[in-house]
């Protein structure tokens, strides 16, 4: 009986880690001073994202879907292209749900793309050899469904890759026909966003102030992702690389993705992302600092190869 | 707030490890107990002690962890809670034979008999204090207790040699 005694209080006797028990009383006085300020900031960066992705997703899909009224009256249903291609490869499709691809709908200048290229002359290849030359991609389609493909060679000499016919216009011409020439040329220019700016801005310092509120919420000097465990960390970076390569080579190689491919893409390795610091990462600060870095990061990037 | 804490939190570890033993998670829901406590202070009406107060607050967040887990205790991407390397007091457990079998046992029988034996005989606490925390009449603790220690013996062979 007195043994048993023994054991039940040696039970009883159990210790207590003080660094735990002062960290615990750390945390639990600043949760208790800024309880909630956490949650409201990781709620409102992920409904910034989601909103941002349904405005992105419901404007491209109404550029496809709803015809813009104008004066002017086109045959044309819209243009779809591709910048910076090569001669060899045409890998335009007729949709800007997809990566590289950019839509003209506007009927104005969809009204003078048409009678441009219904008043082009043919004309015999172009003169330095074009096939170094970076080439626009051009798909005309029009509403009975019919589709004319082009290589366009800045900023004048039409490909018409079924015919494998070069087609030129002169400036005379131009005038005469009453084309806007500038319209046509700067639809297709690539031209910076200011609201795509001001959104990186924004994530940025979003980003910047959550790394702060954090820090000082947990006592932290530096917020370190998977710092105890090599294997983990090199899961983490091999992670990174994996995003950096895929955006890389979309831009670069003008890979033609569906939007939906990318954002499973992104969404996986970002999971993956935070699963690796769930399991060896170092608690809960460097957690929610993962989730909302890997949101905002992966936001820019998706932004960067969205049709501008 | 922080006497509270410094003079409770050990007692509340300790009650809360031996109902899920799993220092982190005990660790945690240490954290989440003195976080409600704080946060209803005013509602507390002192018609029991503040120690009795909290190991209620415990109890009902142990029992919410038991029925999520249950709860979803079918999903295949479940992970068992960060358990890395033993800490100090999973450590001391581990080091004697008898104490870590006792745990083991403990660990095996059904969760109210394991509850009675903690308040009963880890901390030994009255019947009267044991009926409040659980919210039972007296003459259930009693039998749960006598239950809980016939079902130990069947597991741990030192119950038997220690009666």
């Amino acid at each position: 009986m007195n043994e048993e005694k023994n054991i039940w209080e040696q039970l009883n006797e159990l210790p207590r880690d003080e660094g735990k028990e002062q960290s615990s009383w750390n945390l639990i006085e600043s949760k208790t001073k800024n309880s909630g300020k956490l949650t409201w900031l990781l709620s409102g960066l992920v409904t910034v994202f989601v909103t941002f992705l349904i405005v992105i997703l419901i404007n491209i899909s109404n550029k496809e879907l709803l015809p813009i009224q104008s004066t002017e009256h086109s045959n044309l249903q819209a243009i779809y292209f591709m910048r910076n291609t090569s001669f060899s490869d045409f890998k335009l499709v007729h949709s800007s749900l997809y990566s590289n691809v950019n839509a003209i709908n506007d009927e104005y200048v969809l009204a003078n793309y048409e009678k441009y290229i219904n008043h082009m002359d043919p004309v015999s290849p172009p003169d330095p050899i074009y096939s170094t030359e970076k080439f626009y991609d051009l798909s005309f389609v029009y509403k009975d469904g019919s589709i004319r493909s082009f290589k366009l060679l800045p900023l004048d000499y039409f490909y018409d890759i079924e015919t494998k016919q070069w087609y030129y216009m002169e400036y005379e011409k131009i005038q005469s026909l009453n084309i806007n020439h500038y319209a046509l040329y700067d639809s297709i220019l690539f031209k910076g966003s200011f609201w795509h700016t001001i959104l990186i801005i924004l994530i940025a310092v979003g980003l910047n102030i959550s790394e702060h509120i954090i820090k000082r919420k947990y006592n932290m000097k530096k917020i370190k992702f998977v710092e105890n465990n090599l294997f983990a960390k090199i899961c983490y970076y091999c992670l990174l690389v994996l995003i950096v390569a895929m955006i890389f080579s979309i831009v670069y190689f003008k890979w033609v993705i569906h939007f939906a491919w990318i954002l499973l893409y992104l969404i996986t390795i970002a999971v993956a992302c935070i699963l690796v610091e769930k399991k060896y990462g170092s608690g809960k600060p460097s957690l929610y600092y993962m989730i909302i870095s890997i949101i905002a990061k992966e936001t820019v990037l998706f932004i960067f190869i969205l049709p501008i | 707030m922080e006497e509270l804490y410094r003079t409770y939190n050990r007692t509340i570890f300790k009650y809360i490890f031996y109902l899920v033993q799993n220092e982190q998670l005990a660790e945690d829901f240490v954290q989440e107990t003195f976080l409600k406590a704080f946060k209803n202070r005013n509602s507390f009406r002192n018609e029991s002690s503040d120690i009795t107060w909290l190991r209620k607050i415990a109890r009902n967040i142990v029992y919410d962890y038991f029925r999520r887990k249950k709860l979803i205790s079918f999903l295949p991407f479940q992970t068992k809670h960060d358990q890395k390397s033993p800490d100090i007091a999973m450590k001391y457990i581990l080091e004697n034979e008898e104490r870590k079998e006792l745990f083991y046992a403990l660990s095996k029988i059904k969760s109210a008999y394991r509850e009675v034996l903690i308040l009963r005989k880890i901390e030994q606490l009255s019947i009267e204090e044991t009926a409040e925390i659980l919210g039972w009449k007296i003459d259930k603790v009693k039998n749960t207790q006598r239950a809980a220690i016939k079902s130990l013996k069947q597991i741990w062979k030192g119950a038997e040699e220690n009666e």
